[in-house]
This record gives C-alpha cells, sequence and structure tokens, in this order.
C-alpha cells in the first residue's frame, strides 16, 4: 500500500532555514508517522525522484523568503513534464517542482504534490528558529494532518491558500 | 597582442573555478591556467581541536564524498592510538569505502557527465542536463538514480545517515552490522549489478562516436598512482602505494604510506589555491601523475572479483598497457561501480561481518598518525601531530583532486590548443574545455555547492585589460 512521503528541506544549522528540519522532528510520534515516510535533507536530489514517484502523495516542508514573516503557504505543484516546467535546474540539487517534474519523466507518473512553505525572517548561524517561525509550526503540523486525512487544508487554512 | 580567455564559472563541477586560456599575437593558445577561488582552511582551525574529534568534522569537507574523508581521518587516528582494529571493524569500513565510490562515481557519470555523453557537446545547454537525459534515454537515467541510491542506502544502513555518518571512529566502527541490515544490503546486489552491466554495454558502444574526444581531452604520457593490495589487485581502503610510469614501469610498488613525505612534495601558484602535489625524485617538471579511476585501473595486476576483472581485460585491449587519454575516467568508473558491488557482495556473504567485535579502545600512544584511503577521485592523504592533551597542533591533507592538479592543467591545454581559436568561440567549443576537467571529475571545494546551468563568462582580453570579446551564459 502507497505510503505518502513529507520531506522537509534546509539547513538546520541556518536559522529560519531549518523549518522543514523542524517539522519532521515534530511530526515524529504523531498521527502524521504511522500513514507517512518522513525525510528531512539538506536539498533536493535526483535520487529522490524514485520514492516519490512510489508514494501516494508527497508533501514539501520549507522555509521561504518574503513577508510577512511566519507565513504559511500552501501550493499544489503541477507535474508538468520537461525542463520547460524547471528552467535553471542544477544537476544534483532541485526544487519541488523540478524533482517532480523528474520523477515523473523518468517513471512516468507521480502522485500528488504540495509544497508548504513558511515565510522566515532569520537565517544566521543557529539551530533555532525565529520567533515568527516558530510561531506557525502549530499551523504547519495541523496542515499536514489535514492534507494527509483529507487530502486538502481544513477550513481554517482556506483564506490563506493558494488552490489545492 | 597576447590575449586571454577566461571561462567563469566552469560548470557541473564540484565546487566553483575558472579557466583561462592566454593566446598569443596570432590567436593560438599558448597557455592555460585551471584557477581554483576559493580557500577551505581546514588544516587551520581543526589545530586545537580534539584528535578525535578529527574523523567527523574531516567528514564535514564534502558533502559528496564525506565517508572518504571519515575514513582516511579515523585511519590516522588509528596510527595515533597505535592500535591494530578488528578484521570485522577493516571490512566495515571497506564496505562503506566501495559505497560511497559507487554512489559518487554514479552521481559523475550520470548526473554530470551523462548530458555531454548522450545528447552532444554542441547540444543546447538548456537541454543538456538532466531533464534531456531523462527525456532521451529514460532506462539509462533511471539506472543512474538506482545505482546512486543504492551506494547512499549502504551508507545510511552503515552509519545512520546518508550524509556525513558518524558510524567510523578512532579503533574502528561504533556498533557491530546487524543480520537484517546485512541482509537489506544483499538483496540489492543482483539489481545493482544489472544496471551496472547495462551501463557498460552502452558506453562501450558509445565510444565509437567519441573518437575525436577521447584523442584529445588530456590524453597523453603520465605517471599514475594509488593504492594496490599485496597481489597489486585493486584496494580502496588499505594496502600500500604503486606509481606506475607512462611505459607501465613499476616506478614504486609496494611504498609504505607512512612514507609519503619522503616522496611526494606539494608546489603552490599565485593563481590558484590549489597546491600541485608531486613526485621527488623527478622533480616538479617532470614529476606530475594521475590518480583516480583511471589510475586504479592502470596500476593494479587485477580488480579481484570475476565480472570487473572481464571488463578491466576488455578495457585494457584499447591501449598497450597503459591508458593515457584522461577520456576514460568515465569508462573506468564504470568498471569500479561494478567493482565495488561485487566486492560488497563477498564481503558480506562471509559470516564474520557480524562479529561484535569492532573497535579496538587505547589512549594516544604516538604523538603523529598518517592514514591514507582511495577516495572516489583517487588517493586521500590525511597525517597529524597532537600535543600531550591529545590536541592537534598541525595537520596535512592531500585531496584526491589536487593530485590531478597538473594534469588538469596540461589537459586543458591539450584540449584549448584542438578546439579552441582566438576568433571562433562556441558553446561546444567550451563545453569541451571544460568537459576536460569533468573528466576528472574534481571536488573543488570538497564541499556541496550549488553547480549546473550557472552563468559562465568566456572574456577576450587584451594584455592591457581591454575586453575584446565576451561569450555569457545564463
Amino acid at each position: 500500500m502507497p505510503r505518502a512521503l513529507i520531506i522537509g528541506i534546509g539547513n538546520p544549522l541556518r536559522g529560519d532555514d531549518g523549518l522543514g528540519w523542524h517539522v519532521i522532528e515534530r511530526l515524529r510520534g504523531r498521527a502524521a508517522e504511522e500513514s507517512a515516510d518522513l525525510l528531512a535533507c539538506h536539498q533536493l536530489t535526483p535520487e529522490l525522484a524514485a520514492p516519490l514517484a512510489q508514494s501516494k502523495r508527497v508533501i514539501f516542508i520549507d522555509a521561504a523568503e518574503g513577508k510577512p514573516a511566519g507565513e504559511v503557504r500552501v501550493e499544489r505543484i503541477d507535474s508538468v513534464n520537461g525542463p520547460q516546467a524547471a528552467p535553471g535546474v542544477l544537476s544534483h540539487r532541485l526544487d519541488p517542482p523540478a524533482l517532480v517534474c523528474y520523477a515523473k519523466s523518468l517513471y512516468g507518473k507521480v502522485p500528488e504534490a504540495i509544497l508548504v512553505s513558511v515565510k522566515g525572517s532569520a537565517y544566521d548561524f543557529s539551530e533555532n528558529l525565529s520567533e515568527a517561525a516558530m510561531s506557525a509550526v502549530p499551523e504547519v503540523l495541523r496542515l499536514v494532518d489535514d492534507l494527509l486525512i483529507a487530502g486538502r487544508p481544513g477550513p481554517a487554512m482556506e483564506g490563506t491558500c493558494l488552490p489545492v | 597582442m597576447g590575449r586571454q580567455i577566461t571561462i567563469d564559472p566552469v560548470t557541473r563541477l564540484e565546487g566553483h573555478a575558472k579557466i583561462t586560456l592566454h593566446l598569443d599575437d596570432q590567436g593560438a593558445v599558448e597557455a592555460a591556467h585551471f584557477h581554483v577561488t576559493q580557500l577551505r582552511g581546514f588544516e587551520k582551525f581543526c589545530e586545537g581541536r580534539r584528535f578525535f574529534e578529527m574523523p567527523y568534522l574531516m567528514s564535514r569537507i564534502c558533502g559528496i564524498c564525506p565517508v572518504s574523508h571519515l575514513i582516511a581521518s579515523a585511519k590516522t587516528c588509528d596510527a595515533i592510538l597505535a592500535v591494530s582494529i578488528p578484521e570485522t571493524a577493516a571490512n566495515l569500513r571497506r564496505v562503506m569505502n566501495l559505497a560511497q565510490i559507487i554512489q559518487s562515481h554514479a552521481l559523475s557519470f550520470f548526473y554530470l557527465s551523462s548530458p555531454d555523453l548522450l545528447l552532444g557537446m554542441d547540444a543546447d545547454p538548456a537541454e543538456r542536463n538532466l531533464f534531456g537525459v531523462a527525456a532521451a534515454h529514460p532506462a539509462l537515467a533511471r539506472d543512474g538514480v538506482a545505482l546512486r541510491q543504492f551506494g547512499q542506502q549502504i551508507i545510511e544502513s552503515l552509519g545512520g545517515r546518508r550524509i556525513h555518518p558518524g558510524w567510523v571512529v578512532p579503533g574502528g566502527v561504533a556498533e557491530p552490522l546487524t543480520v537484517e541490515r546485512r541482509d537489506q544490503i544483499l538483496a540489492g546486489i543482483p539489481e545493482a549489478l544489472n544496471r551496472t552491466q547495462r551501463t557498460l554495454d552502452w558506453f562501450k558502444r558509445a565510444l565509437e562516436g567519441l573518437h575525436e574526444e577521447i584523442r584529445t581531452f588530456a590524453n597523453f604520457p603520465s605517471m599514475f598512482l594509488g593504492l594496490v593490495g599485496p597481489d597489486g589487485e585493486l584496494e580502496t581502503y588499505d594496502g600500500k602505494l604503486r606509481l606506475r610510469g607512462e611505459t607501465g614501469n613499476l616506478v614504486q610498488d609496494q611504498l609504505d604510506p607512512q612514507r609519503y613525505e619522503e616522496f611526494f612534495g606539494e608546489t603552490s601558484e599565485p593563481w590558484t589555491y590549489m597546491k600541485f602535489p608531486y613526485y621527488k625524485p623527478a622533480g616538479r617538471e617532470h614529476g606530475f601523475y594521475r590518480v583516480g579511476p583511471l589510475a586504479r585501473l592502470n596500476i593494479i595486476s587485477r580488480c579481484g572479483t570475476s565480472r570487473a576483472d572481464q571488463e578491466l581485460a576488455e578495457f585494457r585491449e584499447m591501449g598497450r598497457g597503459t591508458i593515457m587519454s584522461s577520456f576514460h575516467y568515465h569508462y573506468a568508473r564504470l568498471i569500479e561501480i561494478l567493482h565495488g558491488v561485487e566486492r560488497i557482495e563477498e564481503l558480506l556473504a562471509d559470516p564474520k561481518i557480524l562479529d561484535k567485535n569492532v573497535r579496538a579502545v587505547a589512549e594516544p600512544n604516538r604523538r603523529e598518525g598518517i592514514g591514507v584511503a582511495e577516495a572516489p577521485r583517487g588517493t586521500l592523504i590525511h597525517h597529524y601531530k597532537i600535543d600531550d592533551e591529545g590536541l592537534i597542533t598541525w595537520a596535512n591533507l592531500i585531496i584526491a583532486t589536487g593530485h590531478n592538479n597538473m594534469a588538469m592543467n596540461r589537459g586543458i591545454l591539450q584540449a584549448a590548443r584542438h578546439y579552441v581559436s582566438g576568433d571562433h568561440v562556441s558553446e561546444g567549443m567550451l563545453n569541451r574545455v571544460e568537459a576536460v576537467i569533468r573528466t576528472f571529475d574534481p571536488c573543488l571545494s570538497c564541499s556541496t555547492h550549488a553547480v549546473g546551468q550557472m552563468p559562465m563568462a568566456v572574456q577576450l582580453v587584451a594584455r592591457d585589460g581591454t575586453l575584446l570579446r565576451e561569450l555569457r551564459r545564463n
């Protein structure tokens, strides 16, 4: 039975960039771990295409630049095939849309892919999240639970989300 | 008026670099320099640290080959402890280093170089990438993904994580191997062998269309250096140094790596941070050699595993004993992947691999230690000195890519003279010059950096600094 895959992306030594790792740690031991494989990584590499293609659903958790700090966004990633969908693709580091496209071009199919991002404000050397990013974590955890159970965000999130 | 072409940065390498091509008054290339433009400083900032921290600290040098630094560093600490580590621990380290070589070679061949090999040096850079390969050759791309995954999963299975595992420690390894993990690794062997063999078969056919690259990519006589086992077999974890000359003669054999300073020196140039190691008895000018997959296959008597030895015999049919074209680093990588998979199976098939005694415990018994192993890119040397408190007072690292520095510079000059004409600067030509460097798979920063379709500027500059022409890739 295919499971969901949740990937936290970032550098846990660079403040809010470690948000993805922080969320993955918080998900361990929760209900999400029963239905999803959890993975924290510094960057997305091409070989992640294989487990991604075998998953029921993939959720990327990442920090994002911009304001207001702590804002949570949800975006569906279109699995458009081909390099046009991922300009600037690098050789061994990919962003979520590029990885989804790469998986589709290799395996012919990809699961529904969703990017959950939180706008960060502090990226200096630190193992701690800023107050704004930390305050967004409970929201992200609820959102992940909703996405795993219902396949879409709960009503509380609808006003701040892009269509999913 | 002399002119200069700059390729900056060079793409699809580990780290950042630039190439300058110096033209004479007639527009012919008269000199080429491969500049490494960043300084890491690991040898200095580790001073004052406790020696037993070194393996974990040194593994942070590189995100691609952390295991090689981990192992060379742990071996250096073993020497400081003056212990002989348990045989099982040595074999477990050996398995991890082979897995490291497999995943790193897979990255180099499939991710970094296959776009050039499959789609052509003159293909549009917008398509000459992972996506282009996936679209044109999805089966081969899937094999590449699976082989890198295979190597990384072994590292994760043994060390608890894919990058920067802390399982290799001074005196051995932190935990013995479980039956479950061993069987999990063994289950992946048949598929890994099939994928590697399939790629090798394809690549050997593809060589027919690459004669020009083979002829001109750093194809010149040189010496070759690497570790070998007691019978001259391929050895990547331990062993003695062998240096083979350009005619196939043995210049050094069974040389104890502890004596490296007697035979190998380093010089520097003002235009690059990478040093130039050389074989001292031959002098700075004539003492250059190559290391890495091609060198290893050139120096060994045999691989020591059945399939790899068959491939080695075929590989050697291309030359009279010694293969001189650096283009064949690609070919050698595939044979080494095959050897790695076979050797891992052999090592795991031995019941002693599950032995619980995997670590020797001791206090420092020497004030100095040297550790040598074969990294994916070649021979890696770590050398530390400590004080009475066990704190590092001095460290010297000779990185595999450094050994190849002279050869890379000569290779660029050779390719540039063939492909570059002062008035003609094309994308395909530039990529060929870069591709010469890529055959060596250099790890310039020995750390993970963003590479790929980065902007590349080629400048034609007069001696007085005037910009005559510029070609830029965004």
